[in-house]
């Protein structure tokens, strides 16, 4: 039904967003559906210098040296691979070589799988997740940025790896920056690129760093410790925390991050271990080469979390013992907050949430009301106007359109004595709508109303659009009148139609009362077959109209063709009410509405042949039924007479007549329905020549006489008409006119 | 969370004798409340609810139609392209138990020929006027082959549990060309564009 039709697309889309919607508000909740629990994750980093791991110098120092078992290991790799190779080629020993190192030296503290791994050339991030927990882990992806030579190359940059853990969503980086005393700014830009251009696309929604809720860096940052080699190896002289703080003054990250120009927001903890850079390859000694670098921490673990998250680290340490590379590695232990789903919670929420949803958009469904649904029309006849009308107020939260649209299978949204203003529109929120209901029986359905085949009711469907359906019953009863009944039954009629006007009026008369009128006399009793409305209406402009210009032409005032109906309805004496013009549109109102027109439907066709043919047009009236025959015959009379000069004229401009014409010969609708299909040219040359042949068949009734043509009287004064038996007018004054005899019946 | 699976929508009809509830049992699911004062439906209204079946997430439209008479020939118009009708009878008046086979006649010439029917005895709080037993509910039911359930949309029993069996009945009958398409199947907007500009 298109009254519903939304395309596919559409609801897909709609469906899409709300998707998004559910996301935004479930994670407004989460507190509702989540418990915090405390894992304990590792985190480590070390510049390898290109070196394999060595079997005479294990890992566990760096990864297994502390007490419990982490759920997640986070380790970072830089110079894995000094090869320039590396820098072309996708493979590298290295990665296997040192993902297994640290997969067999892990596995001691438990069952790991590997959640993810990612190197770009010599920068690796290996997460490995307890095989109890891996179940939890979810929405794994990984994304690299290079920021080396040219600004992108991979020597220098950084790889990351974001996954969700239960409830929280968790980022790992691994990055190496430029190196270099003097290089500051170019790390710090290094650690802006990285943040701008890290995202991870593999998702169903890309994410970028800052959008997690807990951020961990781990890596060579190099940054350094801004003194002079003498002076720093004159202050590693000391013990520990002497050295520590001395040092700790000159740090350039630690400088860098006061100054808020790198790792905005981030944490570290305070560093308990020697400077991890730069020693003699396999030593514990510092620096002895020619470039002879000034110690620093270069090897760093840092963390960022939001409001409400709870990140403590436990340990954060360098390891001596290792002496593969010129770095010492640094690791680090957390306790990690991860919101723990309950699953139950989250259901319950989810529920709550799609309600919520659902509420939203059932308030965003096109709203109205209306402040009447049934209208009661009352008692109306032919052409008496009835207005109501209906307000529609938009009471909802959208603009609405609304539209009175026909029910299923009916070409209209309502029945033709019904008119609709406006039957379409639309209302802003909090605003109304005056519509406006007008009811007219005319000749469109007088008929069907008539003869009882339809009812003064309608249901109307005021749609709105995107919503509801509103039913407006309407219901009245149609007092029949003379117009819009059937001629016979007209003619057959011995009392008034609308019998009851005559209390209404309080001019109740009848045949017997003694100050009947002549005229009425006369306009009561019509010649046989001859409805008394009809005849009161020829009898009135025959006697009183022959004067007027524009008879027929120029319409009559509407309220005097409502007086007109009455008057005909309760068959009140003449004269009728009005002017002749009024008086005369009546009549043309009465012949139209006539459900079979004077000149019978199956009779159109012969007719129109008949037009030529003056003795062919009278044997076809009189195939006529008699009361449309006799009608039809008085109706020519009375034109003869209100225009004597017929036969003067050339029957192209005989314009009356034409527009007569139509009301008297009316082609059926079936017939009608074939001239609608023919095209428009030749459709426009047929109308025309049809219509001169309707006029032509009238013309020729009134430039030709019958023999038993009806009287209409010529005055409706006792005194003006001229004596009979029946005290009917003798001759119509026109007779003198016509040059071929007449006779008369009486 | 996995692969998001798609939404499915579903338009379900409530239809029966005026005054049964038909309005209520949707309110009573929509916004999960009942109001005691009867507002005859004069029209076409709907509600929205998405629910959650099988793994799967449902959208149902839910459509209320008027019960009275008079409206009957405009609103079984709105019978075609339902999926699931649920046809209401009052437990306490005889008369709309006994119209059950019209309004099924009503489905029968007017909905879509495989859409699943589902009949509700209405106001089964109301023990003390109950004028129809569940047991000439369950036989009517059994005779034409629909499922059944006594509700009360005052009392919220089984309100709920019937628009989820007539859903679960839709969603079994497996892939139909009313659901929405899966995903795969939509032409990427990107292509649209394109279509747009040459």
């Amino acid at each position: 039904m298109s009254r519903n039709g939304e395309t596919a697309m559409n609801r897909l889309d709609q469906m899409k967003s709300r998707e998004l919607l559910v996301e935004e508000r479930m994670s407004l909740r989460q507190e509702d559906f989540t418990a915090m629990s405390k894992y304990l994750f590792f985190f480590g980093t070390w510049n390898v210098n290109g070196q394999s791991p060595r079997s005479r110098e294990p890992l566990e120092p760096w990864l297994t040296n502390f007490d419990g078992q982490p759920h997640v290991y986070v380790v970072g790799f830089q110079e894995l691979d000094l090869d320039k190779r590396a820098y072309v080629y996708e493979a590298s020993i290295r990665e296997v070589e040192w993902l297994k190192a640290v997969e067999n030296t892990i596995s001691k503290k438990g069952r790991y799988k590997l959640a993810r791994s990612i190197r770009l050339v010599g920068m690796m991030l290996v997460i490995y997740v307890l095989e109890e927990d891996i179940e939890y882990v979810t929405n794994v992806a990984a994304a690299a940025v290079g920021t080396g030579i040219m600004g992108w190359m991979g020597n220098k940059g950084a790889v990351s790896v974001r996954l969700e853990f239960h409830g929280s969503h968790l980022c790992f980086i691994c990055a190496h920056f430029a190196a270099h005393t003097e290089e500051v700014e170019r790390r710090n830009e290094d650690y802006r690129n990285i943040c701008e251009r890290m995202v991870f696309t593999h998702l169903e929604y890309p994410k970028r760093i800052k959008e997690h809720d807990m951020i961990f860096w781990v890596g060579d940052f190099n940054y350094r410790i801004a003194i002079s080699r003498h002076e720093a190896h004159k202050i590693l002289q000391g013990d520990l925390p002497s050295l520590l703080k001395d040092l700790a003054d000159h740090d350039q990250l630690q400088l860098q991050m006061t100054h808020q120009k790198v790792f905005h927001g981030y944490k570290e903890g305070k560093i308990k271990f020697r400077p991890t850079y730069k020693y003699d390859m396999g030593t514990d000694m510092w620096d002895s080469s020619e470039k002879a670098r000034v110690p620093s921490w270069c090897d760093r673990i840092l963390w960022k979390c939001k409001d409400g998250e709870q990140v403590e680290q436990l340990m954060y340490t360098s390891v001596k013992d290792l002496r593969l590379s010129d770095h010492k590695p640094v690791m680090a232990l957390f306790d990690v907050g991860i919101r723990v789903v309950d699953k139950p919670k989250k259901k319950k929420v989810y529920e709550t949430v799609l309600k919520e949803i659902d509420k939203e958009e059932n308030s965003f469904i096109p709203q109205a009301n209306v402040d009447r649904q049934d209208f009661k029309l009352g008692e109306i006849t032919f052409i008496q106007q009835v207005e109501h009308t209906l307000t529609v107020a938009n009471t909802g939260q959208v603009p609405i359109i609304f539209e009175f649209i026909p029910a299923l299978g009916k070409e209209s949204y309502c029945k033709d004595w019904l008119k609709i203003t406006p039957n379409k529109s639309n209302i802003s929120q909090g605003e109304v709508c005056y519509v406006e209901l007008q009811v007219c029986v005319d000749k469109k359905s007088a008929a069907k109303l008539t003869t009882g085949a339809e009812k003064l009711e309608d249901i109307l469907i005021l749609h709105l659009d995107r919503g509801k359906d509103f039913f407006i019953s309407l219901q009245g009863e149609y007092i029949s009148s003379c117009f819009g009944m059937n001629l016979e039954a007209l003619a057959a009629r011995t009392t008034p139609v609308r019998p009851h006007l005559f209390v209404k009026t309080e001019q109740l008369i009848s045949f017997d009362t003694p100050d009947l009128t002549f005229a009425s006399k006369v306009a009561l009793s019509p010649p046989a077959h001859i409805p008394v409305e009809v005849w009161m209406l020829l009898c009135h402009l025959y006697t009183s109209s022959t004067d007027i210009p524009d008879l027929f032409l120029q319409p009559g005032l509407p309220e005097e063709v409502e007086k007109i109906r009455d008057h005909l309805d309760a068959r009140l004496p003449l004269p009728l009410p009005g002017s002749g013009h009024s008086v005369a549109e009546a009549l043309l109102l009465l012949f139209d509405a006539l459900p079979e027109p004077l000149v019978p439907f199956k009779l159109y066709n012969e007719c129109l042949e008949a037009s030529a043919s003056w003795p062919t047009a009278k044997v076809v009236l009189e195939k006529f039924p008699k009361t449309h025959r006799e009608t039809f015959k008085a109706f020519m009379v009375l034109l003869r007479k209100l225009q004597p000069r017929w036969e003067q004229h050339s029957s192209t401009d005989l314009g009356t007549l034409e527009i007569l014409a139509d009301l008297v010969l009316k082609p059926s609708v079936e017939v009608n329905k074939n001239m609608a299909i023919m095209g428009a040219i030749g459709k426009g040359a047929m109308k025309q020549a049809i219509s001169r042949k309707k006029t032509a068949f009238l013309h020729m009734f009134l430039v030709n006489r019958l023999d038993d043509e009806p009287i209409i009287p010529s005055s409706l004064s006792q005194t003006g008409a001229a004596t009979s038996d029946n005290g009917l007018a003798a001759l119509p004054q026109s007779r003198s006119v016509v040059t071929f005899p007449v006779t008369f019946t009486d | 969370m996995a692969k998001r699976s798609y939404d499915l929508l579903f338009k379900l009809l409530l239809i029966g004798d005026s005054g049964v509830g038909k309005t209520c049992i949707l309110f009573r699911f929509s916004d999960d409340a009942f109001n005691t004062t009867f507002i005859s439906t004069i029209g076409i209204d709907f509600k929205i609810k998405t629910i959650e079946l099988k793994g799967k997430k449902i959208k149902l439209q839910i459509w209320d139609t008027a019960g009275q008479e008079r409206f009957h020939t405009i609103t079984t118009s709105y019978y075609r392209g339902a999926m699931g009708i649920m046809l209401v009878y009052d437990i306490t008046q005889p008369k709309s138990f006994d119209n059950i086979a019209k309004w099924l006649r009503n489905i029968e010439e007017h909905a879509n020929e495989d859409v699943e029917k589902m009949l509700l005895g209405n106001k089964c709080d109301m023990e003390d006027r109950r004028a129809i037993t569940r047991e000439r509910g369950e036989d009517i039911a059994r005779q034409h082959g629909i499922r059944f359930l006594e509700t009360s949309a005052k009392a919220n029993i089984n309100v709920e549990r019937a628009f989820y069996e007539l859903s679960e009945a839709i969603l079994d009958k497996g892939p139909n060309k009313d659901k929405a398409p899966e995903p795969q199947s939509l032409p990427k907007p990107r292509q649209e564009l394109s279509k747009c500009c040459s």
